[in-house]
């Protein structure tokens, strides 16, 4: 399943910290390193991370840091996870004692980058930028700036390119781009430090394999994909990366495609499962056999020639942007067609994502608490019920979100006299309350904000009803919520659902 | 005689390390004395099991051999568990004791309710034995024994108190009345049951031991009298089922809601099953039901049993009734309340769209090409390991814990998985193909493995097409290449191939 991944075997780890001091920092050596130093920056972040079995909490803090870089234009790249949930940011460069607040300016967490902007101009006096290179060539040496544990001063170190892949970035957990593997001694306070060749950025120090599993490996995003996220900013919006929508299968067995009608040979894969939710719904159909992409021909595996290399046809995609389209030429039962076709993103895998700067979405009514599925959601379960597991896990493949786009819970039943006979509904999914179908959190807000006498409550694979009478719940609410310390009964923002599939089923 | 008897069981102890620490907690109830018979009414049986792998359905385990003490019942017949003879390929019966042997078969088997009962091959190695009557149904505070039987053949006794008697675990998630009894057993000597005798009768059969070894629990009477009068006919039916699912009515909100008056008590019907019993019978979901038979149901399930107090209605339908027999409902239904009858009857396993048992015969499975085909069946899902239930491919979990409810709501009788496949130089590029759910063959659609077999003998434009539930969605097959590769299976893996013609 190449194009929407899901994590990888290992547990990829990120270099994001806790601990915070500094020293003051003393002058330079004459050396090559001369410049480059003066375009590395420390960033001091104190985050804020949600707790999703408190939703209405603002959650725990925790201070951290990481490195980062000046590029033109007076901007500041670094990680998206090194200020994700960051509730106050700080710079500091070399041989200057002053701490500068930064802000956000874009940040994309489905690339692990972001941009920052300083608001005192005066922090890029004596600073110089940086210039993008390209992807360096394997076993070609490189160099590694940044702020990594076991010190407070500049770490430099050095390695060479050990291999250039298509992998998963651990900081969404779900999205696999080009990565560039480097044998320098990468450590924890290394991300969003840059990589240099020649003088140049090569790359963006950002994961790498626990001890425990690897030695000597590490990560770094190689410039076309910073370039990528740099051109999506231009306009002034992150729109984040399109995708194709589908699951291809590689065209190695013999038989498989004689009965596709392709003789032997190296090129074209067939079209497997289609995502209704997927670009290619409605312009490909299972079965179709994908034989060049961009007239890039298709390999049998899967992969194109670019930039004189094999990559995978992902490569491809990946360099688009919202509202482009991409070229296919097919055979679709024999016959040869060329098809163009728009570019999306296919929003249900944000299930399994990872969500940052968003607050837990929650409604609570009637002394119960429904949350949407969501990882976080997820992650925070303390046992997970097989109905809960199938709904997560399947969301995507078994197209569970055309009926829920919003997996609604009942996560948690408050204790209260109005409340006693209702403990084993927890982990239930609502699907109807009354007479309305539960699609989202805003539908079932919607439908217990109209006046009834009794709430009725349907749940997903379990016959029997829950019943709220209007009266008692709307009698406990107020009991319950200073008993429990609510300070909030809704959030019903920063849903990953797009609007259009939170009204209703979209039809093609 | 008393020091005589702590002296052996001192020798015992010091040869059963960890189970003499137990003996120490022996609980201080004197001990009953034994019928002059007891031996004679007892067996050992030592049966060898050996059952299939269903992740490798050609294959067969290694084998268990394991024992028990059977206890003789009228017509010939030795009750044991049936956990016991699960995948049974051999059975030998031994005199306690004249150490005599015989090879038996099994005349009835109930993995439900967990009891079996043997035939010697040759009646006359019962001659002179004595038959256990079957007792009352015991009362709480009772006394129950349970007899023990040394290596030697000696029979000890060690009483227990029946503390409590409720629903419990048989074997596979099937739920009966237990007994429960506060007592030790430090001479079982892994033997997989043993008796439980009240006043010289038998009175039930041991089920396990509880993790502290201080509670036993035991196969009830009235199970066993349900089992033994079934089994009587030779035309052994099984326990009833009635093929509906309730809830309480115990929240006054739902009370409410539903208008059931105070002082009225039920159950909630949240479902009724397609072609059960209950379906035909005209129950609906959102009827209350109120009375069974003669007996008064409460608002959480439980009738006033005359003996054991208040009982789980799960005890009535499944053991106070047979297969067959009329189970009048008093149903209150909008206001109204009036009689329902019905007809109980069985659910086999077979019955269900994914088999909760399987034994005594080998899984059914085709190789196609490499492709290995077979039916869902909770057996599959257990190769797993002991935590299958959260192991198990969460997709194929979701087809067994929801079996009321097929995806997509067409009709399939079972669910046919390409369990794995076969690597041959023909299946390169489809090595990875497991765990995935077939939906056509050839055009057809598939509900059951015999549909394969059917749908293969007319292959589409030259060649089968196999399509499949998820991704890839579908593959090909050569028919004409078939022969070949099943050849290279049976030749190189040693993997026998079921023959594909109908």
């Amino acid at each position: 399943m190449p194009i929407l991944k899901r994590g990888s075997l290992f547990t990829i780890w990120i270099f994001a910290l806790i601990i915070v001091w500094a020293l003051p920092d003393i002058g330079l050596a004459g050396s090559p390193i001369e410049s480059l130093r003066r375009s590395v920056v420390r960033i001091y972040t104190v985050s804020q991370t949600p707790d999703y079995s408190v939703p209405w909490d603002p959650g725990s803090s925790q201070e951290g840091w990481g490195s980062g870089f000046i590029i033109d234009g007076r901007r500041i790249l670094t990680n998206a996870h090194v200020v994700s949930n960051a509730r106050f940011i700080s710079l500091e460069k070399e041989n200057d004692a002053r701490r500068y607040e930064a802000r956000v300016k874009f940040i994309a967490h489905d690339c692990d980058l972001a941009m920052l902007e300083v608001v005192d101009a005066a922090f890029f006096q004596g600073t110089s930028a940086l210039k993008l290179g390209g992807v360096p060539a394997l076993d070609s040496v490189v160099t590694v700036l940044g702020y990594p544990i076991g010190g407070d001063r500049l770490s430099v170190t050095r390695g060479i390119v050990s291999r250039i892949d298509y992998r998963g970035y651990a900081h969404s957990g779900v999205d696999s781009h080009l990565v560039v593997q480097i044998d320098a001694a990468i450590n924890p306070g290394n991300s969003g430090g840059p990589v240099i060749q020649d003088g140049q950025l090569v790359g963006v120090a950002f994961q790498g394999f626990s001890g425990m599993v690897a030695q000597n490996v590490g990560y770094m995003i190689p410039t076309p994909v910073v370039t990528r996220f740099l051109q999506d900013v231009a306009d002034g919006h992150y729109d984040s990366y399109v995708d194709v929508g589908f699951q291809y299968f590689p065209l190695i067995n013999a038989t498989e495609r004689r009965a596709l009608g392709l003789g032997p040979g190296d090129y074209g894969v067939m079209v497997g499962e289609i995502f209704r939710a997927g670009a290619a719904y409605g312009y490909l159909q299972t079965g179709d056999v994908l034989l060049a992409i961009d007239n890039l021909p298709i390999f049998a595996d899967g992969r194109v020639a670019l930039d004189n290399d094999r990559l995978m046809l992902n490569e491809v995609v990946e360099r688009k942007f919202k509202g482009d389209t991409v070229l296919l030429e097919l055979m679709r039962q024999g016959q040869k067609k060329t098809i163009r076709m728009p570019l999306n993103t296919p929003w249900p895998y944000l299930m399994h994502a990872n969500q940052y700067d968003v607050r837990p979405r929650f409604y609570i009514f009637g002394g119960l608490l429904f949350q949407p599925l969501s990882s976080g959601f997820y992650a925070a379960l303390q046992s997970k019920p097989l109905l809960l597991r199938y709904y997560y896990t399947q969301f995507l493949e078994d197209e569970l979100y055309l009926k829920h786009p919003e997996v609604v819970v009942i996560s948690k039943v408050f204790p209260d006299a109005s409340t006693s006979y209702l403990e084993g509904f927890v982990y239930g999914i609502v699907d109807q309350v009354n007479d309305t179908k539960i699609r989202t959190l805003n539908d079932l807000a919607t439908a217990f904000e109209r006046p009834a006498e009794f709430y009725v409550i349907h749940l997903v694979d379990d016959p029997q009803p829950l019943v709220l009478e209007g009266k008692a719940a709307r009698e406990a609410r107020e009991r319950i919520s200073r008993q429990y310390g609510i300070t909030q009964e809704a959030y019903l923002e920063d849903s990953f659902v797009p609007p259009e599939w939170m009204k209703a089923q979209p039809e093609k | 005689m008393a020091n005589f008897k702590n002296m052996r069981l001192f020798l015992a102890a010091a040869l059963f390390g960890l189970i003499a620490a137990c003996s120490s907690f022996r609980p201080a109830l004197p001990e009953s004395p034994l019928p002059p018979s007891a031996q004679r009414s007892l067996m050992r049986v030592t049966v060898t099991s050996q059952g299939y792998i269903f992740h490798r359905p050609w294959q067969q385990r290694r084998t268990v051999t394991q024992t028990a003490i059977g206890a003789i019942v009228p017509g010939g017949r030795i009750l044991v568990t049936s956990t016991l003879v699960a995948d049974q390929r051999y059975i030998e019966l031994e005199t306690l004791d004249t150490q005599q042997r015989q090879a038996a078969r099994v005349a009835v088997v109930d993995y439900e309710a967990n009891l079996a009962l043997l035939e010697p091959m040759d009646p006359a190695f019962l001659a002179g034995r004595t038959a256990f009557e079957l007792a009352g149904d015991a009362a709480l505070g009772d006394r129950l024994t349970i007899w023990q039987v040394k290596p030697n053949g000696d029979v000890l006794s060690a009483d227990g108190q029946l503390t409590s008697v409720e629903l419990g675990i048989f074997s596979l998630d099937q739920f009966f009345l237990t007994y429960r009894l506060s007592s030790s057993l430090q001479y079982r000597f892994n033997n997989v049951t043993l008796p439980v005798v009240r006043e010289g009768a038998l009175a039930g059969l041991v089920l396990r031991q509880s993790a502290t070894g201080q509670t036993i629990e035991v196969v009830s009477t009235p199970v066993i009298r349900h089992f033994l009068a079934d089994a009587r006919d030779g035309q052994y039916a099984g326990f009833p089922t009635a093929g509906f699912h309730y809830g309480a009515t115990t929240d006054p909100q739902l009370r409410r809601y539903i208008g059931l008056p105070d002082g009225t008590s039920g159950i909630y019907v949240e479902k009724v099953i397609k072609g059960g019993p209950a379906d035909k019978s005209g129950l609906r979901a959102g009827d209350v039901i109120l009375q069974m038979g003669d007996y008064p149901i409460s608002n959480e399930g439980q009738f006033q049993d005359p003996l054991y107090g208040r009982t789980s209605v799960v005890h009535l339908i499944r053991t106070l009734y047979h297969v067959g027999d009329a189970l009048k409902l008093q149903v209150y239904r909008q206001g109204k309340t009036f009689p329902i009858q019905v007809v109980l009857d069985h659910r086999r396993p077979d019955q269900y769209l994914v088999p909760p048992y399987m034994f005594d015969q080998p899984p059914a499975y085709l190789i196609v090409g490499g492709l290995i085909l077979q039916e869902l069946s909770v057996p599959y899902l257990r190769e797993y390991g002991n935590d299958w239930a959260s192991t198990a491919p969460v997709d194929l979990l979701y087809y067994q814990q929801n079996q009321d409810y097929p995806n997509g709501g067409e009709q399939r009788e079972k669910i046919v998985i390409i369990s794995d496949t076969i690597p041959t130089s023909y299946s390169i590029g489809y090595e990875n193909l497991s765990n995935l759910v077939v939906t056509r063959v050839n055009g057809r659609n598939i509900g059951k493995l015999s549909d394969v077999r059917r749908a293969l003998a007319s292959p589409v434009s030259g060649f089968h097409k196999i399509e499949l539930q998820q991704h890839p969605k579908v593959i090909y097959l050569d028919p004409k290449e078939l022969p070949l590769i099943h050849q290279l299976i049976i030749k190189r893996y040693r993997i026998p191939i079921p023959p594909l013609t109908p």
